[in-house]
């Protein structure tokens, strides 16, 4: 069945056509999520907030982009999320530094690659958390979740010059805290 | 959008410019105003180059498998809470099961007296084999409305466990007022249309109540 057909049954209540859905989208949402709050623990609750949620509004998607409407739901859920734990966040800066290295396996790797690859994870996860929250979104949404800026501006309710805008800003942000540790950036990224 | 920032003499590209040159997202006279302004600049050169390895450890950073599944619950409704219904106004189909017991109540009630006798005619046929008058005329007496059979013994500590305290003891030995009033009236009470009708009553009231539940569920 294609999208359009599990949203109409969706909307008539048929859960099990909705959970087609989540079986399609969980895995970027968790990801996209993770990225956002950098705590699998809450990731992991405002994935299935966000898929509780959007069965309840379900009848509120007219129609369009279906991906947009849900990522803009998780993404509200994250900003409410990171706007709580806000003064918690700033004075536990240190903690960032224990920042995993999410959902790395060692396959086909030497102990030496995997673990500069790991250590590179660990630093990106680091970095996006000093970004805004604004400029971490677009910057996961463009270029970990690979949304055109179109979509991106769709989900953040936001003009297509704001997108870019905030993009460049946070890849500014992230090539300057990468910068002190080029020698993590594997070969064949570094030379371009 | 400005593509170049302000420098000394010279105009560099603005970050917004190197970020929009590398998803190729700008017009195509301003994609060759940058590269053409690239293979000049070292310093601008460097920082697409640096950008650009940005971009792509992003885009290559595992996709972590989710920790578990995300479906919803699959019985849709377990999320819309039932509405609050008032005690005095029950659901449909409580209101007729409660009225089916009721008729079932009535209907053991006026059976129990019609075997024992206690109802109609003092000769009536089927005694069941008890003797003792005073016995089957206690046994016998039809119960008033608070003494369901479902209600079950009076907890309370009687010694003489008889259900009497809410009967006077007088009904005891003396047939209960109901019969008396049907036998002094001389009307002859036809206690086997009585139960036939209350048996099809409480059919009835049964049957409704499931019909009127399979909708509300299925609505
Ligand atoms: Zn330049």
């Amino acid at each position: 069945m294609d999208e359009q057909t599990l949203l109409l049954a969706s909307k008539q209540g048929d859960a099990g056509a909705f959970n087609r859905l989540v079986e399609h989208y969980q895995t970027s949402i968790y990801n996209a999520a993770l990225r956002m709050v950098g705590d699998p623990a809450i990731a992991e609750d405002i994935t299935q907030d966000t898929f509780v949620s959007a069965f309840r509004a379900l009848h509120t998607f007219s129609a369009g982009n279906f991906r947009a409407w849900l990522f803009r739901i998780a993404t509200n859920a994250c900003r409410d999320h990171l706007r709580s734990a806000q003064v918690r966040r700033n004075t536990s800066l240190d903690a960032l530094v224990e920042s995993p290295a999410f959902g790395l396996t060692s396959e086909q790797e030497t102990p030496e690659e995997f673990a500069v690859r790991r250590e590179l994870s660990s630093f990106i996860q680091q970095a996006l958390m000093t970004l805004p929250t604004d400029q971490r979104m677009v910057l996961i949404l463009v270029d970990i979740q690979a949304f055109s800026y179109e979509e991106a501006a769709r989900v953040l309710k936001k003009p297509v010059g704001t997108v870019k805008s905030r993009l460049s800003r946070a890849r500014e942000a992230m090539r300057a805290a990468l910068s002190t540790q080029r020698e993590l950036l594997p070969a064949q990224i570094r030379s371009g | 959008m400005r593509l170049f920032g302000e420098g000394f003499g010279v105009r560099h590209c603005s970050t917004e410019t190197v970020s929009s040159f590398l998803d190729g997202a700008m017009r195509d006279s301003e994609m060759r105003k940058v590269e053409s302004h690239l293979a000049s600049c070292y310093d601008c050169a460097q920082q697409v180059d640096d950008m650009r390895a940005v971009v792509g450890a992003l885009r290559t950073l595992p996709t972590v498998p989710t920790p578990r599944s995300f479906a919803v619950p699959v019985p849709a409704r377990a999320f819309v809470a039932a509405p609050a219904r008032p005690w005095w106004r029950p659901a449909p189909a409580e209101g007729f099961r409660a009225m089916a017991a009721a008729a079932a109540i009535a209907l053991a009630v006026v059976f129990a007296g019609d075997i024992s006798g206690a109802i109609g005619t003092p000769e009536a046929p089927i005694q069941l084999g008890i003797e003792t008058p005073g016995d089957f005329i206690n046994h016998g007496t039809p119960p008033g409305p608070e003494q369901s059979p479902i209600v079950g013994p009076d907890p309370a500590p009687e010694p003489n466990n008889q259900p009497a305290d809410t009967v006077p003891d007088d009904t005891a030995t003396t047939p209960a007022p109901q019969s008396t009033l049907a036998q002094q009236s001389g009307v002859r009470l036809e206690l086997w249309a009585l139960e036939l009708a209350l048996l099809a009553l409480t059919a009835a009231l049964a049957g409704i109540s499931i019909l009127v539940r399979r909708r509300s569920l299925s609505a």
